[in-house]
């Protein structure tokens, strides 16, 4: 079954339920009114189609079957979440009596089971939020798996594990559509990167986070990749790549210029970090723009919650020290308003656009 | 497409497994480390879930510190063996960005020589009581110079560890600045620091821990119950090779 049908089939079946709820309404206010022969054929056409998507896809077609299977949802996230940790506490229980074959056959099996799960869900042509929801416990497991491997084989840590576990998110991410598997999937590959060249330079790998900047080449190459591919990738992707890119790139950044500096080693201190922080802001600002421009919301929401983080870091630097505290607060609400202003301006001009 | 996709991640899964035995087969063909009979003071059992019947033992050892302290950099880690293992430590401390050079370095991945009940033990003791009698006396970043340093297998491990350098330009107490800023270098851990005990050798230790008496971090004077025949293999990693109880286990 293809993800990106289902998912398509569920928005015709609201657009069909928004459609006939308006359609209401405007024969209500006398509006538009349909012959009782176009009704029936509406009606005859809807019924046939979303039986078939009922059907063929296990689509919800009303509200009550939406808010069912949203319970479903929630009892199954807390019904896996229990039974894996059934699982890891029973291990933990028998793990002594094992020999260490059993040991290491149980810990390669876990990962592999749960892949299989999602595979048997997918071709039942279960709903997209199991498939995902044991894809992400393959993922997990996989992690936990490492971990546990190194500790019973008494291994010493390598940055090659994140290398694993980046490629199998990314692989498992794109045979089923998932995003969040997508993104943890970037941002370790994008951390191994960090690891990778550190551990080069002769230094312990997991220290990346000590030095940010290591992280800032592979966050532009993450953003910069639904370009390279030229909109051939999916749209939902297309947003993670750039959601991930801009995400640790502003972390980095927002790390850098609280910790100081780590580049540019003739400048003073202060100036060094005001650099980082008015390229953060920079940087946010852009994010913002791009995302207006795509129409992408997630995209505009971090670029505006890093925004504000780095202004608020950069006037503490500037205003804290001196100024008296309530100034201060007072300062950053009067800033704020001004913020939400300038945004409801935005809003507005965008509104009139969609309306012309 | 989405088959081809899943088997590579399972494969990924296998190999990543497969890679981990292989190491282990590695490190296991020769005792490179250096074979040795630790103790209990040495390898404490780690507090672990109380349900789980899996047996970790915790290393603990200490370092000769600068003025004979119970906390502090070591004293062998002066600045010309930080350059050694690959500090940068060409800013004199002096300088006014010297602070800010040192403090952005990370810690780096080293070998270390660990001495058992020698000269290390003997002077520390003298001065103060102590816990363990694995002291790290060297490190370096070729584990075969430290082997040929440390010739004597039953008495100095090889093993792998991480060092910090650390900046000095106050007092500990924060008084105010001492007349010159220092460097110092800090033995920050061993890799890995918990070794895994296989069967057969948990049943014996699963016991005590079933016995409730003090470890040696809650009573330093305690005698050690049992001791762990450990190697570190090719690869310097640890492996337990055999366990037995001493006579003042109950």
């Amino acid at each position: 079954m293809d993800m990106d049908a289902r998912k398509k089939a569920q928005q015709r079946v609201d657009r069909v339920a928004s459609f006939r709820s308006e359609l209401a309404e405007l024969e209500q206010e006398g509006a538009l009114s349909l012959t009782p022969e176009q009704r029936s054929h509406l009606d005859a056409h809807y019924g046939r189609l979303l039986s078939g998507f009922q059907q063929q896809f296990g689509v919800d077609v009303s509200d009550s079957g939406k808010r069912v299977s949203w319970g479903m949802r929630v009892a199954s996230l807390l019904g896996g979440a229990a039974l894996i940790a059934a699982l890891v506490l029973f291990l933990h229980r028998i793990w002594g009596n094992l020999p260490a074959t059993v040991q290491v056959a149980i810990l390669t099996a876990a990962p592999l089971a749960l892949l299989a799960g999602a595979e048997a869900a997918f071709a039942r042509q279960a709903d997209r939020y199991y498939v995902g929801l044991l894809a992400l416990a393959a993922g997990v497991t996989f992690v936990m798996e490492m971990n546990a491997l190194g500790s019973v084989l008494n291994l010493v840590d390598s940055p090659h594990v994140l290398l694993a576990w980046g490629l199998f998110a990314l692989l498992v991410a794109y045979a089923y559509g998932l995003r969040l598997l997508l993104g943890a999937g970037l941002v370790l590959l994008c951390a191994y990167t960090a690891a990778l060249i550190l551990n080069f330079q002769g230094s312990h790998w997991a220290g990346f986070m000590q030095r940010t900047q290591l992280l800032i080449p592979g966050a532009l190459l993450l953003y910069c990749i639904p370009w390279l591919r030229r909109g051939h990738g999916s749209d939902d992707f297309e947003f993670v790549y750039r959601a991930c890119g801009a995400g640790t790139g502003l972390s980095a950044l927002l790390l850098l210029s609280t910790s100081g500096d780590l580049c540019c080693g003739g400048l003073r201190p202060g100036a060094v970090e005001a650099a980082y922080q008015i390229g953060g802001l920079l940087f946010s600002a852009g994010v913002v723009v791009h995302g207006v421009r795509l129409s992408r919301k997630g995209l505009v929401n971090l670029g505006v919650a890093a925004f504000i983080v780095f202004l608020f870091v950069r006037l503490h630097a500037w205003w804290w020290t001196w100024m008296p505290k309530y100034l201060f607060f007072l300062l950053i609400g009067l800033i704020a308003i001004g913020l939400l202003l300038i945004f409801r301006r935005i809003r507005t001009r965008l509104g009139e656009g969609a309306v012309v | 497409m989405r088959r081809a996709l899943l088997a590579t991640a399972a494969g990924i899964v296998v190999v990543s497994s497969g890679w981990g035995l292989v190491q282990v087969s590695r490190n296991r063909g020769e005792p490179r480390g250096g074979r040795i009979e630790l103790t209990e003071r040495e390898l404490g059992l780690e507090d672990i879930a109380a349900e789980s019947t899996a047996t970790v033992l915790r290393l603990n050892w200490d370092v000769l510190r600068t003025g004979d302290k119970e906390h502090g950099p070591a004293a062998w880690l002066d600045t010309t063996k930080l350059s050694e293992l690959g500090f940068d430590c060409s800013v004199p401390p002096s300088k006014p960005n010297a602070g800010r050079h040192y403090r952005s370095m990370p810690v780096r991945p080293v070998f270390l020589a660990m001495e058992y009940e020698g000269e290390a033990w003997r002077k520390a003791s003298a001065a103060r009581k102590v816990k363990t009698r694995l002291w790290a006396v060297d490190a370096a970043l070729d584990p075969h110079r430290l082997r040929q340093q440390y010739p004597d297998a039953q008495h100095y491990l090889i093993c792998r560890g991480l060092v910090r350098l650390g900046f000095r330009d106050h007092d500990a107490g924060g008084a105010g600045p001492p007349p010159v800023p220092r460097l110092e270098g800090w033995v920050q851990a061993i890799r890995p620091e918990e070794v895994f005990v296989p069967l057969p050798y948990n049943r014996v230790l699963r016991e005590l821990r079933g016995t409730g008496s003090p470890r040696p971090a809650a009573s330093e004077t305690s005698e050690p119950r049992y001791a762990v025949r450990i190697c570190w293999g090719a690869n310097y990693e640890p492996w337990v090779e055999g366990v037995r109880l001493l006579s003042t286990a109950p």
